[in-house]
């Protein structure tokens, strides 16, 4: 276990030293200081304007901060072979990927934090009065992020290229925030008397449901989450991760260098 | 004291296609020991295997047949490989890191205290002759100064077994002589040394035994006291007829 935080450090600064990390922050943080213009077209609703386009460029941008993570460290360590020279030391296979994994979701979640920073001083700037639920979104979006950044893992290890890695994760992206039209589906083949029902639900319990995540969307909302449900959205985020994580490390124990 | 010990060493690569699969016999019984102590060089055309058996003894690759022992430890063994120093053939390094942080994350790797690893780094690199880099970013570095960074965090650690895979690929004639001159310092402080190369005088020159690999297959174990300058003769020989 010790050779987890190394490996985590070792993360942390390959990412800070990356282009892209910086590319990706500055990115979403214009988008956000753009938010104040869009604001401009809905007089009276400033304030909430400035919240969604915010909380959506940082789901976005920390979406594509994990998934350039990722892909680019753990596939690029297998692809130019250096990841050999970290096995070729007294590491275990499952302390390599926990440790990758662990400071993508450091970088990450500074990440966020920063973006939430800039999100939160324009709207102290607009008046806004602080809700807690601004920190429950932004946990939310953190949390999806920690179930994306395991399955992006899992995908680097199984495909074979970087793009397959990338629109792999992307695709499975889209797909855990439509899951609940599978329900949907369901219902209407079986109203047309097409039996896949067990086919559609095991589609429906694999991919990620980040529509059960999305707290972001009930910001506006007057009735507060009830604490039960969010403590299951919090074990479903870290079962799923943990479970992704897992198979990660199954994979890339039985992967030749 | 039997340093490496390998019975029926076999490596088949498959690879799989739509519907069908290649098998590569990469590695085909070897069966090979290597005294403690001794610098043992591996010969052979490329594809020959002399990778691949280095891949496995460090676990990189796992056996398809048969098993090796290093130390009297049945290999893959994580506790081994703190005794055992690797230098793939083209080293690959995370090129933002310097050449001090890369040394230290791996000395990391290995359990060392702050103090030790700070001490192990600033020694291996003063060993290399790349002190005066320790703060510069690898990716500035050329690729002679990478071999030696190579060869850097194959010492960090004092291992007991040097797998060296080619480690003269890269360097300029005065990096070999200054190669030399390591392998034969090691020697002298009792190291067990495996390396291959397709440097047939330059393995004369500092090995005490020669295997050569031929197909996957070890044709020969030459010991090179005595031979004044014929390996490359037996070497042709041995490979060409086998043709």
């Amino acid at each position: 276990m010790k050779k987890i935080i190394p490996i985590i450090e070792y993360t942390l600064k390959e990412n800070i030293r990356h282009k892209i990390f910086y590319t990706i922050l500055l990115f979403a943080l214009v988008i956000i200081v753009s938010s104040v213009l869009f604001s401009m077209l809905s007089p009276g609703e400033e304030t909430r304007v400035i919240l969604d386009i915010g909380l959506g460029a940082i789901e976005i941008f920390a979406f594509l901060s994990a998934i350039s993570a990722a892909v680019g460290l753990v596939l690029g360590e297998m692809e130019n072979k250096s990841v050999s020279l970290i096995l070729a030391r007294p590491v275990r296979r499952f302390e390599y990927i926990w440790g990758r994994y662990s400071g993508i979701l450091f970088i990450s979640l500074i990440n966020i934090l920063v973006m939430s920073l800039g999100l939160l001083f324009l709207l102290y700037i607009k008046g806004w009065e602080f809700n807690f639920r601004f920190l429950l979104a932004i946990t939310f979006i953190f949390l999806k992020v920690v179930i994306i950044s395991a399955l992006a893992i899992l995908i680097s290890l199984i495909s074979t290229s970087a793009i397959s890695s990338v629109s792999g994760t992307f695709f499975l992206w889209i797909l855990g925030h439509v899951t609940d039209h599978l329900k949907y589906l369901n219902y209407v083949l079986v109203q047309k008397g097409v039996k896949i029902t067990i086919f559609l639900k095991a589609i429906y319990y694999l991919l990620p449901n980040f529509q059960y995540l999305n707290v972001k969307d009930y910001m506006g909302y007057p009735n507060p989450l009830a604490g039960t449900t969010i403590f299951w959205q919090v074990a479903y985020s870290l079962i799923y991760a943990s479970v992704a994580t897992w198979l990660s490390v199954l994979v890339f124990s039985r992967k030749e260098f | 004291m039997v340093a490496i010990k390998t019975e029926n060493l076999t490596k088949i690569y498959v690879r799989k296609h739509l519907f069908s699969s290649k098998k590569t016999n990469a590695l085909e019984n070897l069966n090979l020991e290597i005294e403690d102590g001794k610098v043992f060089g591996l010969l052979g055309l490329n594809g020959s295997g002399k990778t691949t058996l280095l891949k496995l003894l460090v676990g990189l690759l796992f056996p398809t047949r048969g098993s090796a022992h290093i130390f009297g430890q049945r290999v893959p063994h994580l506790s081994l490989l703190s005794r055992i120093g690797y230098l793939p053939e083209f080293p690959c390094f995370l090129m933002y890191l310097t050449a001090g942080e890369i040394l230290n994350f791996y000395g990391k790797l290995y359990g060392f205290s702050r103090k030790e690893r700070e001490k192990r780094v600033e020694e291996t690199l003063d060993l290399v002759e790349l002190k005066e880099n320790r703060n510069d970013r690898l990716a500035d570095f050329s690729k002679g100064m990478l071999e030696r960074i190579g060869m850097a965090q194959v010492l960090l650690h004092d291992p007991d077994l040097l797998l060296l895979d080619e480690p003269t690929s890269g360097l300029d004639p005065l990096g070999v002589k200054k190669l030399r001159q390591t392998i034969l310092r090691l020697k002298a402080e009792g190291k067990t040394i495996l390396l291959s190369s397709h440097l047939v005088t330059e393995v004369e020159r500092v090995c005490d035994q020669v295997g050569i690999l031929h197909q996957g297959r070890l044709k020969k174990i030459v010991d090179v006291k005595g031979l004044e300058g014929r390996m490359e003769d037996i070497f042709s020989e041995t490979v060409s007829g086998e043709g």
